[in-house]
């Protein structure tokens, strides 16, 4: 009896404890406390391009941002808080990334802010972090980071009204600021931008172009014994005139001239050193063939050319890289032209350094045939430059760029190189029309995050990795990706990837960067062994405004032209579907369509896929799809006839 | 072994005290049925093998709670009300077909005892079955989570097992209410086949007709834009889904349209299981 008594007290109190505890779940806060600010290089971080902030002093404070976010589980970082502010306000950031729970921003007044004469923040010290919603904000200051105006908080409202009163500006809360309009350049700005940059290059082109038609001074053979001869004769702006034939020498050009070869002549080195060396603004070297450079790939010693060492981060590289031996080497020549050029390269074909504005074209590289014993065609360092219709093949690197802010390299043929093209801290260039055939390693391959590249309208085939650009608000759009082992490889944030033809490769596209922050939309992807493949990170939304990709394999049974339901690249099933027969009609069980149903949501949260919500039904580049042998195997989603149209 | 209290706890009163003992007796047979019957076990087992099965191909386990709850809902809300009838169609019915109502009814108890005892004995076993397995996952989500790579500083955003606990009480609270339409289908019929016929209806109509009821209310306008979120309350599925996606989804997601009114759920879900129970105890009492 006591027994029973004993029991069914134990019975009601665990029922009172399982009531407790149900309701107790409900009432009980979900979200943990707000968590402590975390050391900025521990987090996910963007706003920055990896050459401004090697250049930065080493008191520049930059005013920064860090977040922490409902449904991604790093802590990201930004450089400056208006970089914040633009990417909160674009659209579909809270699916991506959720609400954010917590923000940190730098807290000017726990130290004594300067602006250096750059507009930077300076300061002795890192600023502490303050809580972003108690803050002031001081906009419209003359405070800058690299990337332009930028917004300075405080935690003391009394601090930005006295930065406000020495630097200009007007003092906003958090809530004002998330409703301000910010721009930045994003993907799409470059987008724009890709029109402009080609005329501007034409522009660019023409000018140079000019320097062919100098009056001739100088004729070898008549004026002059040898070539170095004419060229030490020739007056300023003019032509040093290379009648046919094979000329053994080592040349220096150290005024502004025209070296023109007519007909069939070759320039031959001694196998030391450069061949052609230039050092002056405005020289042309133009239609002849040069060889018998010396094969000393990295530079040691002083550099040809007028500049003083600047003590730049870059130095050591700079006189390593474009100090080696070469076909030709520009030093200092702003401006210059070197057109319907040949060079058999021992290991570097041409040299540009510092010598911003000048044009390579019509040129043919052929480097040695082990890549292992070549270095660049044509190295590109502090030179803005425009690259077309150049020829590479055999190298290490077909065209290398450092520090080339707006480098335009166009209508190009990469053939059997390592690296077809390859950007070292080389912002804002435009890679157009490109062939790329046969790389060994990558096609083209954009390295330590630059920001706003345009790469479109390149063929590139047969490569370990096709395309492989890095940094961010880069855009990526019409090219053609095909035979690689990996077409796209995608480590740039913030970039636009649109219309890509990616077809025939073993991974499509693969994905590592670890902000969600791309738009992927429109490209066709066809015939890949996987058409995609995710790395660590949040689930990927390859859908930008309501329209994905196409995705050959993805099927509709509904008649109205669009893809049933969503696609998910990754997911076991769905990734088999254009390659294993019946895979379809196990896609289409209830079991996996109540699980895909809601695929898209706490995108977040979800690592290692990709999912597009809305797969276009048709091929979206038909045209650049005609080049692949694979057109007719990029079917249609529609599965049902369609009735007559209404 | 004889603790002083228990002498006056006796002697308050005969009566209640017995009929207690009758309403307990009632309840834990119904748990030893349960308990002992092959087919609720296998039942039970399949529930798990789905919960598991659909929280490893939506890649749950390291991915974490809230995902996971998104991945289970709908799967969810189509197993449990069929578990729910498996559990209930025959408590009643298998009870006459025995001959134990006419056995019990030379007790003193009453219908509403008789149904209540029934209930509870099996709303048991159904929370038991129901709640294993969504605790398995968790366990499995707790352990089972990859590492953040290591170089990031990492935070676990507003996932957490509270969310979790959240959407198996609120399985468990669907689940009982569906159950108590069972029982009330038990009561109603008189033969096992009666009973899966009704049964079947039922769960047609708990699965596809009510929310089906309530777009075609909504697309003829006898629901009102501002009555949506009432209406919903109305359906068992689309009340649990509500209560789901408001206390665990939108808890990180934010902003947006409110997607239930808690309240009102909670009555729907509350006035099914009264109202099934209070339709056996009339159906047993005839």
């Amino acid at each position: 009896m006591i027994e029973r008594q004993r029991i069914r007290l134990l019975v009601v109190a665990v029922g009172l404890v399982i009531a407790v505890v149900a309701v107790g779940v409900f009432v009980v806060d979900g979200e943990t406390s707000d968590p402590d600010p975390v050391h900025f290089d521990d987090t996910v971080s963007m706003g920055l391009a990896l050459e401004d902030e090697y250049g930065l002093e080493d008191d520049v404070r930059l005013p920064r941002a860090q977040v922490f976010y409902s449904q991604y589980e790093y802590v990201v970082g930004y450089y400056g808080v208006e970089t914040f502010v633009a990417s909160f306000r674009e659209d579909g950031h809270t699916d991506r990334f959720g609400h954010p729970r917590t923000v940190y921003v730098s807290d000017y007044s726990s130290v004594d802010a300067e602006l250096s004469a750059a507009g930077y923040p300076t300061a002795d010290r890192e600023p502490a972090w303050t809580d972003a919603e108690s803050a002031w904000f001081v906009v419209g200051s003359d405070a800058e980071t690299p990337s332009g105006e930028t917004i300075v908080p405080f935690a003391d409202r009394d601090d930005a009204t006295a930065f406000a009163d020495s630097h200009g500006g007007s003092i906003v809360t958090w809530e004002q600021l998330l409703d301000r309009d910010v721009e930045t350049d994003d993907a799409t700005v470059v987008r724009d931008r890709v029109d402009d940059q080609h005329r501007e290059a034409d522009e660019r082109v023409e000018d140079v172009s000019t320097l062919r038609d100098r009056p001739v001074s100088t004729v070898v053979g008549e004026d002059a014994d040898t070539v170095q001869e004419a060229i030490d004769a020739a007056p300023e702006n003019t032509t040093v005139l290379v009648p046919d034939g094979t000329y053994d020498e080592t040349l220096e050009i150290d005024r502004s001239i025209t070296l023109r070869g007519e007909g069939d002549v070759t320039i031959r080195g001694d196998g030391n050193g450069t061949v052609i060396t230039a050092t002056a603004d405005r020289t042309a070297v133009v239609g002849l063939a040069v060889a018998g450079s010396g094969s000393q790939r990295q530079g040691s010693g002083e550099l040809p050319g007028d500049d003083e060492p600047d003590g730049a981060w870059d130095e050591t590289f700079e006189a390593n890289y474009a100090g080696g031996d070469a076909g030709i080497g520009m030093h200092t020549a702003n401006e210059s032209l070197i057109e319907d050029v040949s060079v058999d390269s021992e290991i570097t074909g041409i040299v540009l350094r510092r010598s911003a504005g000048s044009v390579v074209r019509d040129v043919t590289v052929d480097s040695p045939d082990r890549w292992e014993d070549g270095h660049a065609g044509i190295l590109a360092f502090h030179s803005p430059s425009v690259v077309e219709r150049v020829t590479v093949s055999d190298g290490r690197d077909g065209i290398y760029s450092h520090r080339s802010t707006g480098l335009v390299v166009r209508d190009s043929t990469l053939e059997g190189n390592r690296l077809g093209i390859h950007l070292m801290h080389t912002s804002e260039a435009l890679l157009a029309d490109n062939r790329v055939a046969n790389q060994s390693n990558t096609g083209i391959y954009v390295m330590t995050g630059p920001e706003r590249n345009a790469i479109v309208n390149n063929e590139i085939r047969g490569a370990e990795y096709g395309l492989y650009p890095d940094g961010s608000d880069s855009y990526v759009a019409d090219n053609l990706l095909v035979d690689n082992r990996v077409g796209l490889r995608i480590d740039a944030t913030g970039s636009r990837y649109e219309g890509n033809v990616v077809a025939g490769n073993e991974i499509g596209a693969q994905v590592r960067a670890m902000l969600p922050t791309n738009q992927v939309l429109e490209n066709d992807f066809v015939e890949n062994d996987v058409h995609a493949d995710a790395g660590t990170g949040p689930l990927r939304v390859w859908t930008h405004d309501g329209t994905g990709n196409y995705w050959q394999g993805a099927s509709s049974l509904t008649g109205d032209r669009t893809v049933d339901g969503s696609y998910s690249p990754t997911a076991p099933v769905d990734r088999q579907l254009h390659r294993t027969d019946g895979a379809e009609t196990l896609a289409r069980s209830p079991a996996l369509e109540a699980i895909s149903g809601l695929q898209g949501t706490v995108p977040g949260m979800r690592t290692g896929s990709v999912v597009d919500l809305a797969p276009t039904c048709e091929p979206n580049n038909q045209d650049l799809l005609a080049e692949t042998p694979w057109a007719d195997r990029a079917w249609s989603c529609e599965r049902i006839e369609q009735g007559p149209s209404p | 072994m004889s603790p002083p209290e228990s002498s006056p706890a006796d002697g308050r009163a005969r009566t209640p005290p017995a009929r207690r003992r009758l309403l307990e007796a009632i309840a834990v047979r119904e748990i030893r049925t349960v308990a002992r019957s092959r087919s609720l076990l296998l039942l039970a087992a399949a529930l798990t093998a789905v919960v598991v099965g659909v929280t490893w191909i939506g890649d749950g386990f390291t991915a974490g709670y809230l995902p996971s709850i998104v991945d289970l809902l709908t799967p969810l809300e189509l197993l449990v009300p069929v578990v729910a009838i498996a559990f209930g169609y025959r408590a009643i019915l298998g009870d006459e077909q025995r001959g134990e109502l006419d056995v019990l009814e030379t007790y003193p108890v009453s219908a509403r005892e008789l149904v209540v005892g029934v209930y509870a004995g099996r709303a048991v076993g159904l929370a038991v079955t129901i709640a294993v397995p969504l605790a398995i996952a968790a366990v499995a989500i707790a352990v089972g989570g990859d590492d953040p790579v290591s170089v990031y500083a990492s935070h676990s955003g507003a996932d957490s097992p509270i969310l979790f606990a959240r959407f198996l009480v609120l399985t468990v609270l669907f689940g009982l209410a569906v159950l108590a339409v069972a029982i009330a289908i038990s009561s109603l019929v008189s033969a096992t086949r009666s009973a899966l016929g009704l049964s079947v209806l039922a769960l047609v109509a708990l699965l596809v007709g009510f929310d089906l009821a309530i777009v075609y209310g909504l697309a003829e306008g006898i629901v009102g834009d501002s009555d949506l979120l009432y209406a919903l309350a109305a359906s068992p599925l689309s009340a649990y889904r509500g209560l789901v996606l408001e206390t665990t989804v939108m808890v990180a997601s934010g902003t947006g349209p409110t997607v239930a009114s808690p309240v009102s759920s909670l009555i729907g879900l509350a006035l099914w299981t009264v109202g099934s129970l209070a339709v056996a105890v009339w159906a047993v009492g005839r």
